[in-house]
């Protein structure tokens, strides 16, 4: 168990590091000039080149990166360009945000999803299956941002009942919760009926009729653990992505979260809060992926931890 | 004489496939008796598992089903979705082929034991487990403490096949199916496994219907046998005839394709050719294309199923031409 720890840790640190490393040329790599953003356009170029030396930035990538690491080591994320903020402080600022919401959208979709997968598996091709499906799909194409608005147009605006956007209170969660976990139910949808399908044709489902049991008993007791498998992995996944922030749900309801400062970052090139809005994500499917290595190990005894 | 536990009559299954009905069944007739072990004998895809899974109605969705199954006097095949559940696990239950698919990976051992306890009869939880302990000893498991607690995939061949014997045994059934019940297992255990159902059935006084298509395991284990080629029985003794005095050229076949460890020996014979497909079915006699004594009438004209003396019955017009004055089989 300690070797498993250890091994996974040493392999999540390398996966950090490959991610910064990208990230970071990729963010040194795209046309436009940090140096602008904290300057202004109208600064002269002696200002510009001047800023720039003091900023480190006139110094080679490489330089630029493990000075970046170096810091990062001691828990200095740097200092945004555009908000002159330390990043650390923005990004705990509005983690709380995302997570909250992350963790709402996500507990509407798994409500909506699997209860959805499993009457669409038990009865497939009858009615059901079809009426239930077809929402579905209606629901994996719908855009997040055309249901983020229409919901502010005829709920917020028309009917006045949630507020239009921002945060605090519980009402201002129910719409944007509501858009990311519709669109997203869907995929549960698909996911469940397909793993239950293939496990409603096991032999051991057969024998749990042959022994007796209702199909009730036979869907929940003998199906649902072995058929929510799959779901678990997407699952976990999913809240990963979530929590690294929901771009256009926080764009679309002006929610002060991780989404909405990863877009202004990069619309500003405002570097380090790039990297800290990338790494962040990246830690989340890391621990994430982790943890449903072990929801693996509770649910399947034929999965060992090692 | 006593009536028939198990009385299968004209029974005739046909599966749908692209629009059209594929005849797995065709008229299967046969009786069990209470306490009585019976074997139905064939190659694969002669319709043995389809016979047994008929009798439990557990058949696919696509399966058209006609016919009667009377059990204990009830026709199976018009009882409701519950009360044929009740029969299920209670009156009759199953051993199935391959235990490791056919026992649930995510279940303790003891659960699934326990679960026609459970169904059936109302028992307290520790009351079932109690039950559940004396039942793996009963299959002859060491530490069932232990093994009440583990997985199917923790435990070897035989052991899951134990685990199955256990399970189908819980309520006591009046019938059991066992199909293949050793096909998935060596040898050895293959025997062990054999002389626990055998003894656990005549002790219990249960009915057991083995499906298997190796006549060695007929041999010791039942009383009669039916054999079936292509969707039909086309002989049905008691064991001991079957094998000294085989009068279907199929029942020949097979018996003759067995090696023998005494006495003289000889090149084993084969059946030539193959099993017909079920959509491509001979229009007379199934057996026909492949049966080195076939009349002209053989090629036409479908035999029927007679008994031809007290104990066997069988289809064939070789058998038909020797006894003219006999009356038709009835079950």
């Amino acid at each position: 168990m300690a070797a498993y720890l250890v091994r996974r840790i040493l392999g999540a640190f390398i996966v950090l590091i490959g991610i910064s490393i990208i990230t970071f040329i990729i963010a040194y790599a795209v046309p436009g000039d940090p140096v602008r953003t904290v300057v202004g356009e109208k600064a002269s170029p002696e200002v510009v080149e001047q800023v720039r030396h003091t900023m480190g930035l006139d110094r080679p990538v490489y330089v630029q990166y493990f000075s970046y690491l170096n810091r990062l080591a001691h828990g200095d994320l740097g200092f945004s360009y555009y908000n002159n903020q330390p990043v650390t402080h923005l990004i705990s600022e509005r983690f709380g945000a995302t997570a909250v919401l992350a963790l709402s959208g996500w507990a509407v979709e798994i409500i909506i999803g699997i209860p959805l997968g499993l009457l669409t598996a038990v009865y497939n091709r009858k009615i059901t299956d079809y009426i239930l499906s077809s929402l579905a799909i209606i629901g994996i194409s719908l855009p997040t941002f055309w249901l983020g608005m229409w919901f502010i147009y005829n709920i917020s605006y028309k009917m006045g009942i949630l507020p239009i956007g921002g945060s605090g209170d519980i009402k201002n969660l129910i719409l944007p919760s509501l858009t990311l976990g519709i669109v997203g139910a869907a995929y549960y949808q698909r996911l469940v009926k397909t793993s239950m399908l293939e496990v409603f044709s096991q032999d051991y489902i057969r024998t749990a009729h042959a022994n007796g049991a209702s199909s009730l008993r036979v869907t929940f007791r003998h199906g649902f653990r072995n058929g929510v498998i799959p779901a678990v992995t997407y699952a976990g996944m999913d809240i990963a992505f979530l929590m690294g922030g929901v771009v256009i749900t926080e764009t679309v309801f002006n929610y002060p979260g991780i989404g909405q400062l990863a877009m202004q970052s990069i619309q500003h090139l405002d570097v380090p809060v790039i990297m800290a809005t990338v790494l962040l994500s990246a830690i989340c499917v890391v621990v994430m992926n982790f943890i449903v290595d072990i929801l693996y190990f509770l649910i399947d005894p034929r999965i060992s931890i090692s | 004489m006593e009536k028939p536990l198990l009385d299968i009559s004209n029974l005739k299954v046909s599966f749908k496939s692209d629009g059209t009905y594929l005849n797995a069944l065709s008229g299967v007739n046969l009786s069990i008796y209470p306490g009585e072990s019976v074997a139905l004998v064939g190659e694969s895809g002669c319709g043995k598992s389809v016979t047994s899974l008929s009798i439990m109605r557990l058949l696919k969705a696509n399966a058209k089903v006609e016919g009667q199954i009377s059990f204990n006097g009830k026709n199976l095949l018009s009882l409701g979705t519950k009360e044929m559940r009740k029969i299920r696990g209670q009156d009759v239950s199953m051993i199935f082929q391959e235990p490791m698919s056919a026992l649930n990976p995510v279940i303790r051992i003891g659960d699934q034991i326990g679960e026609p306890l459970f169904l059936h009869e109302k028992l307290t939880k520790r009351q079932i487990k109690t039950r559940v302990l004396e039942l793996l000893r009963l299959v002859g498991i060491a530490r069932p403490e232990e093994i009440y607690r583990e997985y199917i995939h923790q435990l070897s061949g035989g052991m899951r096949q134990r685990v199955m014997i256990a399970m189908a045994m819980a309520c006591k059934p009046k019938l059991i199916i066992a199909d293949e019940p050793t096909t998935a297992l060596d040898v050895t255990v293959q025997a062990q496994i054999l002389d626990l159902l055998r003894n656990l059935q005549k002790e219990n006084n249960m009915a057991l219907l083995l499906i298997t298509h190796d006549l060695g395991v007929v041999s010791e284990m039942c009383e009669r046998a039916a054999v079936m080629y292509a969707g039909k029985i086309v002989e049905e003794s008691t064991v001991d005839t079957l094998f000294n005095d085989p009068r279907h050229p199929y029942t020949k076949g097979l018996i003759s394709s067995i090696p023998k460890l005494e006495g003289e020996r000889n090149r084993l014979k084969p059946i030539p050719g193959n099993v017909p497909s079920l959509a491509n079915m001979p229009q007379g006699c199934r057996f026909a294309p492949r049966c080195e004594f076939a009349m002209e009438q053989c090629i036409h004209q479908e035999p029927s199923y007679m008994a031809i003396n007290k104990k066997t019955s069988v289809g064939c017009w070789l058998e038909r031409g020797n006894n003219d004055d006999r009356s038709t089989a009835t079950s």
